[in-house]
C-alpha cells in the first residue's frame, strides 16, 4: 500500500470561460485519515468532492487512488462511497434495496446482500429498518441509511458532502459522532466537506482551508488555532486580534507595546494574531512581560462572560483589542485596567495588503452564518 | 359530502348518454313512443367474433397502430422532456415552441404535404405510414408532460446511484423510469388516446385502405344500421376507459404526475 490514499495534483476546474472554480490543486491523504474540506460557499470544496468522485471532470490534473491515476475513470467504476447533503434514498425501494442497491450494482447474490445490509443497519444503529419505505424514516435516520448505502460496497474513499447541514443542531452533534465513530472503527480513508468550522475541528485529522479555490493551510485542527498561517486563516478560525506592526530581533513591536517573541524570525513588517482566550485580565499594575495597560473602549454583557474591547492606554493607537472576561467583571469605558498578552500564544503572521482591524473575524463569521440560511 | 356530489354529478353526466347507447346496441326492434326496446339482439357485437368482418379488422388495426404510436411517443416524449425539464441550452424556448406548434397548428394543413411526400416513399395507405403521422399530434403531448415531470426531477438520485456502480442502463431502469413512471403512464394515456380516436390524418395517409376504428364509426352512422353503430361506438370507448382505469392513480394523485405542466 503506498502512503498515501488520496493524492490530487495541480487539479483545476474552469466552468465556462470564466469562473475558475478550483486552482490548481494540491492534497495528499493518508489512509484511513479522515480530512475535511474546509471553506465558505463557492471556494470549490463541493466541485473538488465531486472531482473526486468523477462527478465532474477536470480541466486538468489529476487524481490517483493509493498511487494509480484514476481521473480518467468513470464514477460507476471508482471505489468511492459517496453520501450527499440530501439522503437520496430511492423513493420507490425499501431501505434494505436502497442500502444493498451497490452490491446488487455489483451482481453479488441477493443472500449475501441481505446478510451485508442487515449488518450495515447494525452498523448505523438501525436494526429491523429494513423494511421500512422511505417515507417512514426521520431526517437523521435517512441521513445514516445513505451512509449505510455509502460504506457496504466497502469503498476505498467514503466522500462526505456537507452531510450534516440539512439537520437540525441536536441531531447534527449526534449524527457527526455516529460518522467519526463508524469511520474510526472501519479505518475507511474519508473526505469530509463543509462550511462549519467547528464541526470540522472536532471530526478531522487534518483540515485542508479552501479559499477562493486554493488551498490556503492544511493542518491538524489544533494547528488551525495555534499556527494559522495567513491573516485569511486566523480571521476564519475566529482569531479577532490581528495588529499591525513590526518584528525585530525577537521583539514585535505595535500600538500596545513591545512582546517577546521567537528570535528566530526574520525581521520587518508583520502581523500579530493573538486569540481573544490568550489575553486576560491582571490585577493591579503591569509586571511581566507581555502586560499591558490599556483603556476599555467598548463593553458587551454576553451572559456567561463579558467581552471587552480595549485601546492602548499611551500613544494616539485608534486599533482595538477584545478579550473576554467574567461576567461579573465590569467596567466602564474609560477605566484603566491592566490584561496580559499570553507570550507563548502571540504568532506573527506575514504582512497583508489590505487589513480591517478589530472586527474583520466578527464580520467573517457573519458571512458564513449567512451563507447558511441561504443554503436552507 | 361536497366532493361527494361533485363526484355524483360528474358520473351521472358521464353515463347517462351511455344509456341509450347500450340500449341501441342490443336492439333489433325499437319503435316510437315505445320508451325501451321491444325485442334485443347482439347481432352488433357478433361481428367482433366474425373472421374478416370490418370490425375485427379496425379493432386490430386500431389497436397495433394505437399501441406502436404510444410506445414510439412514449420514448421520443422521454428524452425531449428530459431535455426540455432538466438543462438549460441556447434556443430552448424555440424548441419548446416548436414541440408546441403540432398543437397549435390544423394537422391539416400540414398533413397535405406530408401525403405528397408519402405517396413519393411509399407509406401512404399503409399501416406504418397511419402510425408515423399520428406522431404529429401525440409526441408534443408527451414531451410537454414529462417536461414538467422532469421539471421537479432531482438528477442527484443519478449521481447518486453512479457512485454506487449503477451503469447508464441500471440508472435508466432502476432509478429514472420508476422516478417518472406516473407522469409517463398519464402521458402514455393521453397518446394512446390521441392516436385510438384520430380520424382526419387517418383517412388522409391511410386513405380509405388502413380501417381503423373512428373511420368505421364515421362509416357506420352515416349508414341506416343503428345497432351496428351503437355496438361499434360501445366496443370503441373501451380500450381508453380500461387504460383510464389503469392509470387513474396517477391522474388523482396528480402531485407527481402532470402538475409540472404548469411550469413550462
Amino acid at each position: 500500500m503506498s502512503a498515501t490514499a488520496v493524492r490530487l495534483t495541480n487539479l483545476t476546474k474552469t466552468f465556462g470561460n470564466l469562473h475558475q472554480a478550483v486552482k490548481s490543486l494540491n492534497l495528499d491523504i493518508k489512509p484511513g485519515e479522515l480530512v475535511s474540506l474546509l471553506g465558505e460557499s463557492g471556494c470549490g470544496k463541493t466541485t473538488t468532492l465531486r472531482m473526486i468522485a468523477g462527478l465532474v471532470r477536470p480541466n486538468s490534473g489529476s487524481i490517483l487512488f493509493d498511487g494509480v491515476d484514476i481521473t480518467d475513470t468513470p464514477t460507476e467504476k471508482r471505489p468511492v462511497g459517496m453520501v450527499f447533503q440530501k439522503s437520496l434514498l430511492f423513493p420507490h425501494m425499501s431501505i434494505a434495496e436502497n442500502v444493498g442497491f451497490g452490491l446488487k450494482m455489483q451482481k453479488v447474490p441477493q443472500k449475501e446482500i441481505d446478510e451485508k445490509v442487515e449488518k450495515m443497519l447494525d452498523l448505523v444503529q438501525l436494526e429491523g429498518y429494513g423494511t421500512r419505505r422511505v417515507g417512514q424514516l426521520s431526517g437523521g435516520q435517512e441521513q445514516r441509511v445513505s451512509l449505510a448505502r455509502a460504506l457496504i460496497v466497502e469503498p476505498d474513499v467514503l466522500l462526505l458532502d456537507e452531510p450534516l447541514s440539512a439537520l437540525d443542531a441536536n441531531l447534527r452533534i449526534q449524527m457527526r459522532d455516529i460518522i467519526r465513530s463508524i469511520q474510526q472503527q472501519i479505518g475507511v480513508t474519508t473526505v469530509f466537506v463543509t462550511h462549519d468550522q467547528a464541526e470540522a475541528v472536532e471530526v478531522s485529522d487534518r483540515i485542508a482551508l479552501l479559499v477562493d479555490g486554493r488551498i490556503e493551510q492544511y493542518a491538524t485542527p489544533e494547528e488551525f488555532y495555534t499556527a494559522p498561517e495567513s491573516v485569511k486563516v486566523a480571521r476564519f478560525f475566529g482569531t479577532s486580534n490581528l495588529l499591525e506592526g513590526h518584528s525585530n530581533r525577537g521583539v514585535f513591536t505595535c500600538a500596545f507595546g513591545s512582546f517577546p517573541i521567537n528570535s528566530g524570525l526574520p525581521s520587518g513588517d508583520g502581523i500579530l494574531a493573538l486569540r481573544q482566550e490568550e489575553i486576560s485580565l491582571v490585577e493591579g499594575k503591569a509586571r511581566g512581560p507581555g502586560d499591558v495597560s490599556v483603556l476599555v473602549e467598548q463593553i458587551q454583557y454576553l451572559g456567561t462572560k463579558t467581552r471587552i474591547w480595549v485601546k492602548p492606554g499611551t500613544g494616539d493607537g485608534r486599533e482595538l483589542v477584545q478579550l473576554d472576561a467574567s461576567p461579573s467583571f465590569r467596567p466602564r469605558a474609560g477605566d484603566t485596567i491592566t490584561v496580559r498578552f499570553n507570550p507563548l500564544r502571540i504568532h506573527i503572521l506575514p504582512p497583508e495588503s489590505s487589513l480591517e482591524m478589530a472586527d474583520g473575524g466578527e464580520k467573517t463569521e457573519h458571512s458564513i452564518s449567512t451563507e447558511e440560511e441561504k443554503s436552507r | 359530502m361536497r366532493a361527494a356530489m361533485g363526484r355524483g354529478i360528474l358520473v351521472i353526466g358521464l353515463l347517462i348518454p351511455l344509456v341509450p347507447l347500450v340500449l341501441w346496441s342490443v336492439t333489433r326492434t325499437w319503435q316510437y313512443p315505445s320508451l325501451l326496446p321491444q325485442e334485443y339482439d347482439l347481432r352488433g357485437f357478433e361481428e367482433l367474433g366474425r373472421p374478416g368482418s370490418d370490425l375485427l379488422e379496425g379493432v386490430t388495426t386500431s389497436s397495433i397502430i394505437a399501441i406502436v404510436v404510444t410506445l414510439a411517443a412514449a420514448g421520443i416524449g422521454l428524452s425531449a422532456g428530459r431535455a426540455l425539464g432538466l438543462y438549460h441550452f441556447r434556443s430552448k424556448r424555440l424548441i419548446q415552441f416548436l414541440m408546441l406548434a403540432p398543437v397549435i397548428v390544423p394537422a391539416f394543413a400540414v398533413t397535405m404535404g406530408i401525403q405528397v411526400l408519402f405517396i413519393r416513399v411509399g407509406l401512404n395507405d399503409t399501416l406504418w405510414g397511419v402510425a408515423l403521422v399520428h406522431m404529429i399530434p401525440t409526441v408534443p403531448y408527451v414531451t410537454l408532460v414529462m417536461g414538467g415531470v422532469f421539471a421537479n426531477y432531482d438528477v442527484a438520485y443519478e449521481e447518486q446511484a453512479r457512485v454506487l456502480g449503477a451503469g447508464p442502463l441500471s440508472i435508466l431502469f432502476r432509478v429514472t423510469l420508476p422516478a417518472v413512471f406516473p407522469g409517463l403512464a398519464v402521458a402514455s394515456l393521453f397518446a394512446f388516446v390521441i392516436s385510438w380516436s384520430e380520424y382526419l390524418l387517418t383517412l388522409l395517409v391511410g386513405g380509405g385502405t388502413v380501417k381503423t376504428m373512428p373511420l368505421l364509426l364515421f362509416a357506420y352512422i352515416g349508414g341506416n344500421d343503428s345497432t351496428r353503430a351503437a355496438a361499434l361506438g360501445i366496443i370503441f370507448i373501451i380500450p381508453p376507459l380500461l387504460l383510464l382505469a389503469l392509470t387513474s392513480r396517477y391522474l388523482t394523485g396528480s402531485k407527481r404526475a402532470i402538475s409540472g405542466l404548469g411550469k413550462l
